[in-house]
């Protein structure tokens, strides 16, 4: 059975990734998955336990990046029709040099949806925690929480702590 | 790297934003007073005139030149070393890539200060910048100044961007370390963090891209900054070499600054563990690099004015060597390429002493190094009856050592609100601890 919306459930806590690991992967064998996997630092092999695809944010910074180039150039012809500076019969809309100018815009629209995109994405603007965030996930500790109904989480509960959790709290909404 | 475990890296880091001692405050009154002076010396030049500068006919490019050229320099050699060995994957870097991007952000803001206090009417800054207005007048976008003027401004957000990003899983850590209103300001900061593995695997990707967006936009403002210079056609000035000797030059001073930076902060913290020998070993076998780069191009400089046969740009190079500036360039030679070569004897850089003794005076010769890029060829222009002299006055002084007070000063500031090492960064270089047999193997244990 698959839990939609992580409404209940249950909180394991380690300290060895190693714990982790083989707790994601006895949930994973009941049939259960596991919502989140909190830790101090970036898990590598999370992104094929949770067959992650790779980020979307790769088509935002193109996206950002094309949209600079545009502003800039759209910005450097705009000015110079403005005020047509005709000398030696030198091209008014110079393109050799606005190329600079499209250049750095680029990279500014580039950087600019980057950082949305990983706000966005990596639903981090929310300015606050979970209530069942542990302070220790970003010192030495690790967490998975498994999503379950009530009825299932002292099973879940046990499951965890035989995989080596020391500690495991019941989540409610 | 020696063994250290995920709590301990987070004691020591957290450490340094203890209350500090007495040194600290009398390091932060030195700073202070230096930027009282500096910013005393900015008033009087806003109120007499920029004719308190020495900056007059034909040398109108002094000291405040030198210093955007200097400053914005230093930033990019933080950016490189951040982000191009990032993106290599040399993990060394570490310990030092959060001082990196500091010196970065640092070194452009106060970079970008120049530019507001060389236009003397500093008020009217804002007429660079393109805005609608009545008369219809918009810059001339095929000006390299207005080139310039794009990628410092770009540069001091991007890269206050990268050092904000590579912050935020920090910032939780100290929003999970402090109580009270630390605990609230940093948890605003750090956005709601939670170390997630959707937020870890976005975050990767952004630091990824950031890195890489970084690296290109260092390139493309470093020749910018030449192109000032290399697009006029003053003899010393006119070169298509400019642009990788700009670049070459930045990350030979950033490296120096690096160094001044970190070896201290290394000692008074207690962070001998954590920034091992070797990585400052490192950085002195770049500045080894770095060095031969310069000879290298030097050596260029010097036979193409020689081989263009052209009169003016062969008297330029010979003023520059016999001319009255010739103590400088000399000084820069000896500093600049001959001390850091000392880096070849392992006992000189794996001497902290020593490393930092040297990132100072490589410092002083960088600096000098821009003095004579900018100043000498301007003395001796095409027209022998145009030529002239320029040394700073005691503004410009006044106002170099403000700069220099306002950037240890924000450093100072910094180390003792933010972590000047990258706890996450440091965590990634531990081996996992795993569980064997009832007992704990691995690093991090």
């Amino acid at each position: 059975m698959r839990w939609k919306r992580p409404t209940d459930g249950v909180l394991g806590i380690f300290s060895r990734e190693e714990d982790l690991r083989g707790a994601i992967r006895s949930v994973e064998e009941t049939g259960d998955r596991v919502e989140a996997v909190f830790s101090p630092l970036p898990l590598g092999e999370m992104g094929e336990v949770f067959s992650l695809k790779p980020s979307a944010l790769r088509y935002l910074v193109l996206g950002g990046g094309l949209l600079g180039l545009l502003a800039g150039l759209g910005l450097a012809v705009f000015a110079s029709l403005q005020w047509k500076l005709d000398v030696s019969g030198k091209p008014v809309v110079a393109w050799v040099p606005f190329t600079v100018i499209g250049y750095e815009c680029a990279i500014l629209g580039g950087v600019a949806f980057t950082l949305m995109g990983v706000l966005l994405l990596g639903r981090i603007l929310r300015f606050r925690v979970p209530r069942y965030y542990d302070a220790r996930f970003t010192e030495d500790h690790f967490g998975v929480l498994v999503p379950c109904p009530s009825h299932r989480q002292e099973e879940v509960s046990t499951l965890l702590k035989t995989a080596g959790a020391e500690e495991v709290h019941e989540v409610r909404t | 790297m020696e063994a250290v475990s995920y709590r301990e890296i987070n004691r020591r880091i957290l450490g340094s934003l203890l209350p500090p001692g007495k040194p600290y405050y009398l390091a932060l009154l030195a700073c202070f007073s230096g930027m009282v002076i500096g910013a005393s010396c900015w008033v009087y030049q806003i109120y007499f005139g920029l004719g308190v500068a020495g900056v007059n006919h034909p040398v109108m490019w002094g000291t405040y030149l030198i210093n955007f050229v200097f400053w914005i320099e230093i930033g990019h050699a933080g950016s490189l070393t951040s982000a191009l060995l990032y993106l290599s994957g040399a993990k060394w870097r570490n310990p030092v890539g959060r001082s990196a991007e500091t010196m970065t952000v640092f070194a452009v803001a106060i970079a970008g200060l120049f530019p507001f206090i060389d236009l003397g009417r500093s008020w009217i800054l804002y007429w660079l910048w393109p805005y609608p207005n009545q008369r219809n007048l918009w810059p001339n976008f095929q000006s390299p100044l207005i080139f310039d003027e794009i990628a410092a401004a770009g540069y001091l957000i991007i890269s206050s961007l990268f050092l904000y990003t590579g912050l935020i899983p920090d910032l939780a850590v100290l929003r999970d370390h402090h109580r009270g209103v630390r605990r609230k300001i940093y948890g605003f900061l750090s956005l709601g963090w939670t170390g997630s593995h959707r937020q870890w695997h976005h975050y990767k990707t952004a630091y990824m891209f950031f890195a890489f967006l970084i690296t290109a936009f260092v390139v493309c403002v470093a020749s910018i900054v030449s192109w000032d210079f290399a697009l006029t056609i003053v003899p010393g000035y006119h070169s298509t070499i400019f642009g990788p000797y700009f670049l070459v030059g930045a990350v030979h001073s950033g490296m120096a600054m690096l160094l001044t930076l970190v070896i201290p902060l290394r000692r008074i913290f207690g962070l001998e563990k954590l920034i091992p020998i070797r990585v400052l070993e490192n950085v002195a076998k770049i500045m080894i690099f770095t060095t031969i780069l310069l000879i290298y191009i030097y050596f260029v400089e010097f036979f193409m004015a020689w081989y263009s046969g052209h009169a003016a740009e062969r008297t330029t190079f010979w003023l520059r060597v016999f001319g009255p500036y010739a103590w400088q360039f000399w000084f820069t030679v000896f500093t600049c390429m001959f001390l850091p070569l000392m880096f070849f004897f392992k006992r000189v850089r794996t001497r902290p002493m020593g490393l930092f003794v040297i990132s100072i005076v490589i410092n002083i010769g960088m600096w000098f190094e821009r003095f004579v890029i900018v100043v000498g060829p301007l003395t001796h222009d095409f027209i022998p009856y145009a030529w002239g002299h320029y040394w700073p006055s005691w503004i410009e002084w006044g106002i170099l050592l403000g700069s220099f007070s306002f950037f240890f000063f924000l450093f100072l500031i910094f180390v003792k609100f933010l972590p000047s090492v990258s706890i996450t960064e440091m965590k990634e270089m531990q081996e996992a601890p795993v569980r064997v047999e009832g007992t704990m193997k691995g690093r991090g244990a």
